[in-house]
């Protein structure tokens, strides 16, 4: 429940919802994008998010599909986890979106949701930053579309104002041979110490990780090592060490505890995708 | 475009039956399904989308009416606890002991009922990874699964 | 409606069931009164503070706020057993999520808004993070006014100190048997604190009528310790309050002793009596009201090389938090049980309740069992490990039997269940002999563990239960009582047993399930695993005052004395000629002879029961009779580790039980499934994470994590039936215990997995790797 007097806006097309977040901003009030609310219910019942006006996107009709055209395979941002698992044409997208929170709770978030909350895990995001995918955002000045290499660091370098439209992989990619791995303290449903997400490209293999970092993390400088030469523990060994970032302790688990499953997901992904390929 | 702010009243379809509600927009579906409409068969267990215990189904599919708002069942079917009664599940959840206090069970069946709706007879996998969205404190989840299986007609005997 | 078969050890479905199903049970928190305020409570963010200021200015002034309520408002102490914990804070705050301030408002949403208006200036002290560091000198006193205190005489608190009391066994001569052993281990133990997380969060609704009366409507396991606290604790004659209980949403144990109660109706009274609903929100039900205590304990056992412990030295710190509530009698119950059912003739014991800044504890499944089990059962697999012997012989070698005592000396009597068939039983369904520790492959080993465990219900010596009948013109039943559904199918078990008195079917029992304190009869408290015991004794009791009702207005329309007649079937009839007789739908209201004369009137049986021979226990040395009847049992397990990662299965759960009589096979094993349910949550992962500062960071259930729907293992539950002969048809209580030997069976397997005695919960894959990486190195065995 939200206590406190909110203003909903059900908007019909991007347009509308750009601009109904656009006249929320100029009227001195904090707008917010809303798909599947999950993340947002939660955090407004708590007082730790309090925007002003709720303009919902799950209405729009652009932002409901899974579609595939001129090579390229584009999930809308508010089609929800549940449809990404069951649609399966990218099949560690699947994965990736059936580890997270339980079923009916993916029956809620959507894609864009999962990857623009304020959570550090943002799973969903792991296959499209491996396969090289791109994003479509909307906002103020007009829809753009760029790879994740320009416009994901940390997070998705949103604007203020503009919204997540769709994520985009190339077609090609999307039978690469692909591994997945997902640990959690102790129940399944939980957030996870660890998600890896790696695929087998022609260029060689790549890997997205989250849960062991604050943020989900692909580290394309660090890849070299998955391919170089060496024992699979080794190769995963020097991947890791490649990796600038500092391994997250929290309640959940210490750093100890998640370099040693980052460390042993790696070298199995190696050893799995090497034994496919 | 639809803007709601203020008090407003909606339509909603509640197990087959339109009924009409004032709600806030920020309301969720549990908190007018049990304080505007009486419909107190769904539970409030953790108002944070981890117990289950208000699950609904929307258009068929499982939610948990704790994180959803009102406004997003709007033009949809509502399906509570009281929109079932002598189902299969209903029925094997008493012959199988599949509750003890009974405050996950409305939550646990709609969501068993949808499971298997959509797949009436689901391997043991397919029934975790439904049936995982739900916690129950007493039964252990023993008898619980024993009435899916009585209810899809799976020989409980392994 | 004769019915031959028996209506005892058969399964008979649940007599809520229909409602259950189709969400029509009516818990607390689904009556909506009229006139209903709604209140919201704003709780303390820290551990341990001293409170500077509070300005509720801003959200007094918003519209549609009744009131702001603060400690100064409400100068009571409240406590079950020892009166230290006002309703809302004063002065001080000494746990996080301690309730600061309390918003009545029209609606529940106002409440809220206003709680984030009130601002709270608090200067933070020390805090005290664990009861060995709490009983330190140099600890900061969490109760200084702790002499003050009104409390029972069973109690024993140590003003001056953080101990709020210390129970003390002295049975034999310890010193001596342990310079006298050929072995001797020890070992320490520990965990943090927990909760119960019941799927239903506490609730209370309070009003205070125009004539005073206050009556509350609360989703509570003692209804009738609600009144006698609240009596006691605000000075409300005990005549002046009723108290109303539906059927509860999960109790175990976390709805005994008072709750929201108090305070509850102290904002009533503070908005001219409207009604006032209280509810906590899961986050509140989490830490601002209490969980399961923490523990940190020693175990010293003394040995001869065959086995036989000849002695005990054991130290028990129960982490109560910042309030003792229950937490006292927990320590008090697993001071008197310390040893486990193991007969030890010499033992030296001290069992404390200690004040911490953790959220206090309560009552929990198993009552201080859970938590001295785990101290005993992984010393007696220290003791087996130094003495090379097989775990279950160890154990077997040692169980208490009758005419052994227990550590307070009392002799344990013909009623005694057998615990050794219970344990071969147990070892026997996970196939203990077929090997303890099995490699499956490179990483992954297979391994099993064995406890043993007793309970006693940990109750009052006058703890008691009643019972009327009534009847309908259909010769059916009424059966009214003052136990309270949590869960566990009360009224169908005391159905079954009215049923069987009777010869009818269970059909015709019709058990009132709501308790309302001013027309039900007496009951201690829906607690201890005693109500099926006790409440059902009251109800046999009763039965058999209607019965001889009936027989007295029958006899006289039969023309026979009293003592021939029979009642059974639903007719009153000549014992030897069953043939002359009367349906009882013609006497139960009356007889009506032919010319129109009648005799009789309606037959309203009375009955009632009272714990029998009990003792309070010497303060100096524990002696006594505090334990009415024991439940005794094995627990075996299989799990399944993979050492690299401590990923973790947990495959058989066996449990047996010696329970007298089985009333409900299907009841009976859904209480136990449930405990050991609870008992793998309690041993992996349920615990309390504390900052720094002692706040807990998982007061979500996002974070607080229980079992899961397909992390169950497959469960083994098996009955032994030594009859209990004071029981209700030889049946004894089985509610909680199934939880009691489950930590000490699972850490026996993880640790023979891992090869690692493992001495603290929860065993995380996190402490199972790190333990196994510690020991790949060493070649070590755990036997």
């Amino acid at each position: 429940m939200i206590a406190y007097d909110v203003v909903y806006v059900r908007a019909d097309s991007v347009d509308e919802a750009v601009t109904a977040w656009q006249q929320a901003h100029a009227d001195g009030l904090k707008p917010a994008y809303l798909s599947g609310g999950t993340e947002l219910l939660t955090a407004a019942r708590e007082n730790r998010n309090r925007p002003d006006v709720l303009v919902d996107l799950k209405r729009i009709g652009a932002l409901r599909s899974v579609t595939e055209s001129e090579g390229t395979l584009r999930v809308g941002a508010c089609v929800t986890l549940t449809e990404v698992v069951e649609d399966g044409r990218f099949g560690l997208l699947s994965r990736a979106a059936g580890g997270i929170a339980d079923r009916s709770v993916r029956n809620s978030i959507t894609i864009g949701g999962n990857v623009c909350g304020m959570l550090p895990y943002r799973e969903a995001l792991l296959p499209f930053l491996v396969a090289d995918g791109s994003a479509t955002v909307a906002g103020p000045d007009g829809t753009r579309s760029e790879t994740l290499e320009q416009l994901f660091s940390k997070r998705l370098l949103l604007k203020p104002g503009e919204l997540l439209v769709s994520l985009s992989v190339p077609s090609a990619l999307l039978r690469a041979a692909c591994w997945y791995r997902r640990r959690e303290r102790d129940a399944r449903v939980d957030y996870p110490l660890l998600t890896l997400c790696a695929l087998a490209a022609p260029g060689g293999r790549r890997m997205a990780v989250s849960g062991a970092f604050a943020y989900p993390l692909r580290d394309r400088p660090a890849e070299a090592a998955l391919n170089g030469n060496g024992s699979p523990g080794e190769r995963a060994a020097a991947f890791v060490a490649g990796l600038p970032n500092a391994i997250r302790s929290d309640m959940r688990a210490g750093a100890g505890y998640r370099r040693a499953l980052l460390l042993r997901a790696v070298e199995d992904a190696i050893i799995e995708l090497e034994a496919g390929s | 475009m639809k803007r709601y702010q203020g008090v407003s009243e909606i339509e909603l379809h509640i197990n087959g039956r339109p009924r009409r509600v004032t709600i806030r927009p920020g309301d969720t579906l549990l908190r007018t399904l049990r304080e505007t409409l009486g419909l107190v068969g769904t539970k409030m267990g953790c108002e944070n989308g981890d117990c289950g215990a208000c699950t609904v189904l929307l258009d068929g599919v499982p939610i948990k009416s704790c994180i959803t708002l009102t406004l997003d069942a709007e033009g949809r079917d509502v399906t509570t606890i009281e929109g079932l009664s002598d189902s299969p599940i209903q029925r094997a959840f008493i012959e199988s002991y599949g509750f003890q206090c009974g405050f996950c069970t409305p939550g646990m069946i709609l969501n068993a009922h949808a499971l298997l709706q959509s797949n009436p007879s689901p391997g043991a996998e397919t029934v975790r990874s439904w049936m995982e969205s739900n916690l129950c404190r007493c039964t252990g989840y023993e008898p619980i699964e024993n009435a899916i299986r009585m209810a899809a007609g799976i020989d409980s005997r392994e | 409606m004769p019915v031959s078969m028996s209506q005892i050890g058969r399964s008979v479905r649940r007599k809520d069931g229909p409602d259950k199903v189709r969400g029509r049970v009516r818990y607390t928190d689904d009556i909506r009164l009229p006139g209903m305020l709604h209140a919201a409570l704003l709780t303390s963010a820290v551990a341990h503070a001293r409170i500077r200021s509070i300005d509720i200015e801003a959200a007094a002034a918003l519209s549609g706020v009744h009131g702001v309520f603060t400690g100064d408002h409400f100068p009571f102490r409240v406590g079950l057993y020892l009166g230290d914990k006002p309703p809302l804070a004063q002065e001080k705050v000494r746990y996080y999520g301690e309730p600061v301030a309390a918003v009545v408002a029209d609606d529940e949403r106002t409440a809220l808004e206003a709680v984030r208006l009130i601002s709270v200036g608090y200067d933070e002290l020390p805090v005290v993070r664990s009861p060995r560091e709490a009983l330190d000198h140099t600890a900061p006193l969490i109760h200084p006014g702790m002499a003050d205190y009104v409390h029972i005489p069973a109690i024993l608190p140590e003003p001056g100190s953080n101990v709020s009391h210390r129970t003390r066994i002295r049975k034999g001569d310890a010193e001596a048997a342990f310079r006298a052993a050929d072995v001797t281990v020890e070992g320490e133990f520990e965990f943090p604190p927990g909760d119960h997380v019941a799927m239903e969060p506490r609730v209370a609704i309070a009003e205070v009528r125009s004539d005073g009366q206050v009556v509350i409507r609360t989703s509570t396991q003692s209804p009738y310790g609600v009144r006698a606290i609240m009596s006691r604790c605000l000075d409300i004659p005990a005549g002046r309050i009723t108290i109303i209980a539906g059927p509860v949403g999960g109790g175990f144990g976390g709805k005994a002793g008072i709750q929201l109660e108090p305070l509850a109706y102290l904002l009533s009274r503070s908005v001219g009596g409207q009604p006032v609903r209280l509810a906590n929100t899961r986050e509140q039900d989490m830490v601002t009201s209490p969980g399961a205590p923490g523990l940190q304990s020693r175990v010293r056992l003394a040995a001869r090389k065959d086995g036989t412990i000849t002695a005990a030295q054991i130290e028990f710190l129960f982490d109560s938090g910042g309030y003792a509530d229950y937490a006292v009698n927990v320590a008090r119950a697993a001071g008197y049980a310390c040893t486990g059912p193991y007969n030890i003739p010499n033992v030296t014991a001290d069992s404390l309740s200690v004040y911490t800044n953790h959220p206090f504890a309560t009552a929990y499944r198993g009552f201080g069992h859970i938590e001295l089990s785990y101290s005993i059962e992984r010393s007696l697999d220290l003791l087996a490990e130094e003495l090379q012997l097989d775990p279950v012989e160890l154990r077997a070698r040692n169980i208490i039997r009758a005419g052994h005592a227990t550590p307070s000396s009392d002799v344990l009597d013909e009623n005694t269940g057998d615990l050794e068939r219970c344990l071969r039983r147990a070892a026997a369904a996970i196939e203990w002999d077929a090997g303890s520790r099995v490699q499956v492959d490179a990483h992954t080993v297979r391994a099993k563990g064995v406890s043993c465990y007793w309970k006693a219900p940990a109750i009052p010596t006058f703890t008691d239960a009643a019972a009327t009948v009534s009847f309908n013109e259909d010769a059916s039943l009424n059966v009214v009582t003052g136990a309270v559904e949590i869960g566990q199918g009360i009224f169908t078990g005391l159905a079954q047993l009215a049923a069987e008195r009777l010869g009818i079917d269970t059909g015709q029992v019709h058990v009132v399930d709501e308790v309302i304190t001013d027309r039900s009869p007496h009951d201690w408290t829906t607690a201890a695993s005693r109500t099926l015991f006790m409440a059902g004794r009251a109800v046999l009791s009763a039965i058999d005052d209607a019965v001889a009702q009936i027989k007295r207005v029958a006899a006289a329309p039969l023309r026979c004395p009293e003592e021939d007649l029979e009642v059974h079937g639903g007719r009153v009839f000549i014992r030897d000629v069953p043939s002359q007789g009367l349906p009882l739908e013609e006497v139960v209201l009356g007889y009506v002879y032919p010319n129109g004369n009648a005799i009789g009137g309606p037959i309203i049986g009375r009955g009632r029961y009272i714990a029998r021979h009990l003792t309070g226990i010497d303060p100096d040395t524990g002696q006594g009779r505090p334990g009415l009847e024991w439940t005794l049992g094995a627990e075996g397990v299989e799990v399944e580790v993979d050492v690299r990662d401590g990923r973790y299965r947990v495959l058989r759960c066996a449990c047996a039980m010696d329970v007298g009589k089985v009333i409900n096979p299907e009841l009976a094993r859904g209480q136990v499934v449930g405990a050991m349910a609870m008992g793998i949550g309690y041993t992996t992962r349920e615990a309390f994470v504390f900052d720094s500062r002692e706040r807990v960071l998982n007061e979500r259930l996002r974070d607080f994590k229980i079992v899961r729907y397909g992390e169950h293992p497959r469960y083994i539950v098996d009955f032994v039936e030594t009859p209990q002969g004071d029981g209700p048809y030889d049946a004894r209580g089985l509610g909680e215990q199934g939880i009691v030997g489950m930590p000490g069976a699972l850490a026996s397997a993880f640790s023979r997995a891992v090869g690692v005695q493992l001495l603290r919960l929860p065993i995380t894959p996190e402490y199972l790797w790190s333990e196994a990486h510690k020991a790949s190195g060493a070649s070590r065995s755990v036997r």
